[in-house]
């Protein structure tokens, strides 16, 4: 089946050696979700798109050292959950030096749909904090005792925010997330 | 399945594009064998060196060039976005490539891209000369006095180009060269502009005025005074005009003043892409600071950069995603698209272009996916 652990394994491997198309296979079957979970916390597609890049770049860079035995996903997803949190409270801190100059750059993001007006709609509500464990535990499908080890807090910290972050949700979306 | 499944807006353009970039990072990385440890031997050597330096004029020139093969390591591996940059350098012109491969094009000055990247415009000498960026030569225009500052016009039927003082346009294919005005250029360098859309060109004349003329009518459309004008740019619909003189400003397509600017000693500027919004580059006490000037009056700044010393030029690129700062008093380009997340610093520009203390290398443009 295509990206089974098996398959992931193969890609990481041919990568490894030096094969770009299984580089390519990786990529294109973890890039959905790493830049779909950046984007639903900081709410930017041209963020979102450095994230997930800057995350590759940065497992491109690691490659040699990966143990291919363990997976690649929460590697992968850790370092862009991370980043996106980063970057919304610097974006939240910065006002001189600020981050939205770079929307009088870019042409506006595609004027998409449902997508923008419901789920990331109802996330823009939360705390980027509170963001991330939602997509963590419901995009990325993740328990919450990986959500806490990757985003280093404690167990109970995670279910709080979700419990929370879930109630807000519940009021704005017509669907239960999950 | 839900909407947790759905694509987010952007998602695959960004994918498509990402993958390039990876896709380069990792063609850069892609293992070898190990190699030997030098280590020990470079450190002998070294040693070796340095004695020889002390007691001997050779050994001294042996420490010289151990030290420039240190400093003078080129650190431009690639570009973060898709085009080729143009860069005017002691001796010669530089293209760099998006995958970091550079071209020196020798004995050429003043170069500037045509509308698609396809050709250079470059002076050498007294010869105004169409060139591809792989340096084959398609024709070339002797004129009596040195040639400087060619522009292509935005559909690349027209350039401009002066031959001393004179101000002169000839259509792309190199005919119909024909004299537009004796005397360009008034107290401070000469600036000329194309306006996007149109042929008409904005220029300074000796009377220390700022003409907008359309070309083919061979009619003045406006005047305004300008002295020490150092920057003339249009933003991308032709509807602002950035004047960087004595008194930086913006215009209207009608010569109104839209804006004005503190007053800098230097003023590196560039329109963002698609936008009225403009970067601007100002020294004050020492240090310098890139900002971004946006709204109809242009009254909300942003800081974007800053820094110790002089920033010699600013180029988007063309994607508009980036920004390139020239830091010249930090011998570094610095490229900038969110200062959160993404930031990259190439040392040594001195030495990769080749220049010196007397001939920095100057932006020439960003170009075309």
């Amino acid at each position: 089946m295509a990206g089974s652990r098996g398959d992931e394994r193969a890609w990481i491997r041919g990568a490894q050696s030096g094969s770009v198309s299984d580089l390519e296979a990786l990529f294109r079957h973890h890039w959905p979700r790493a830049y779909r979970a950046a984007y639903l916390v900081v709410h930017d597609s041209a963020a979102a798109e450095d994230i997930a890049q800057e995350a590759f770049l940065a497992a491109v860079r690691g490659l040699d050292r990966f143990d291919r035995r363990r997976p690649f996903g929460p590697w992968l997803h850790r370092i862009v959950v991370n980043r996106a949190i980063d970057w919304s409270r610097a974006r939240a801190l910065r006002r001189e030096s600020g981050d939205t100059w770079l929307g009088l750059a870019e042409a506006p993001a595609p004027a998409n749909s449902e997508y923008a007006q419901t789920l990331a709609a109802a996330l823009a509500d939360l705390s980027p904090e509170h963001r991330a464990v939602i997509v963590m535990r419901h995009l990325l499908e993740y328990t919450p005792g990986e959500i806490a080890e990757a985003l280093g807090l404690p167990r109970g910290t995670v279910n709080s925010r979700l419990r929370r972050g879930l109630d807000e949700l519940a009021g704005r979306l017509e669907e239960d997330p999950k | 399945m839900t909407r947790w499944h759905e694509p987010a807006p952007g998602e695959h353009e960004a994918e498509d594009r990402s993958w390039e970039i990876v896709r380069s990072a990792f063609e850069e990385h892609i293992p070898v064998p190990r190699k030997r440890d030098w280590r020990p031997l470079v450190a002998v050597a070294v040693g070796a060196a340095l004695l020889a330096a002390a007691f001997s004029p050779p050994g001294n020139a042996v420490l010289g060039s151990l030290r420039d093969a240190v400093s003078g390591e080129d650190h431009l591996v690639s570009l973060p976005s898709r085009g080729s940059i143009l860069v005017n350098a002691q001796g010669g012109v530089w293209v760099v490539k998006h995958n970091g491969s550079k071209r020196f094009l020798d004995g050429y000055d003043s170069a500037a891209w045509s509308p698609h990247g396809l050709y250079l415009a470059a002076a050498r000498g007294n010869e105004l000369v169409a060139l591809e960026p792989n340096g084959r030569v398609h024709w070339k225009l002797a004129r009596e006095r040195q040639i400087g500052s060619p522009q292509w016009s935005y559909e690349g039927y027209r350039i401009a180009y002066l031959s001393g003082p004179a101000l002169r346009v000839v259509n792309g294919d190199g005919t119909g060269d024909r004299l537009v005005t004796p005397h360009a250029g008034g107290s401070g360098l000469i600036a000329l502009a194309w306006r996007p859309g149109t042929h008409e060109l904005a220029y300074n004349n000796s009377r220390n005025q700022l003409v907008l003329l359309d070309v083919d009518r061979r009619r003045v459309l406006w005047r305004r005074p300008a002295a020490g004008l150092e920057q003339l740019q249009w933003s991308d619909d032709g509807q602002r005009l950035l004047v960087a003189d004595g008194r930086p400003r913006i215009l209207d397509a009608t010569g109104r003043t839209v804006a004005t600017f503190p007053k800098r000693s230097i003023l590196p500027a560039a329109f963002v892409r698609r936008s009225h919004s403009v970067a601007l580059a100002g020294i004050a006490n020492g240090s310098s600071t890139v900002s971004i000037y946006s709204g109809s009056r242009y009254d909300r700044r942003r800081v974007v950069f800053s820094g110790a010393g002089l920033f010699a030029g600013l180029a988007w690129s063309p994607d508009g995603r980036w920004l390139l700062i020239d830091w010249r008093s930090a011998d570094q380009w610095v490229f900038i698209r969110s200062a959160a997340v993404r930031r990259i610093d190439v040392r040594n520009i001195g030495s990769t272009f080749d220049s010196g203390p007397e001939h920095y290398a100057t932006l020439g443009g960003w170009c075309c996916p």
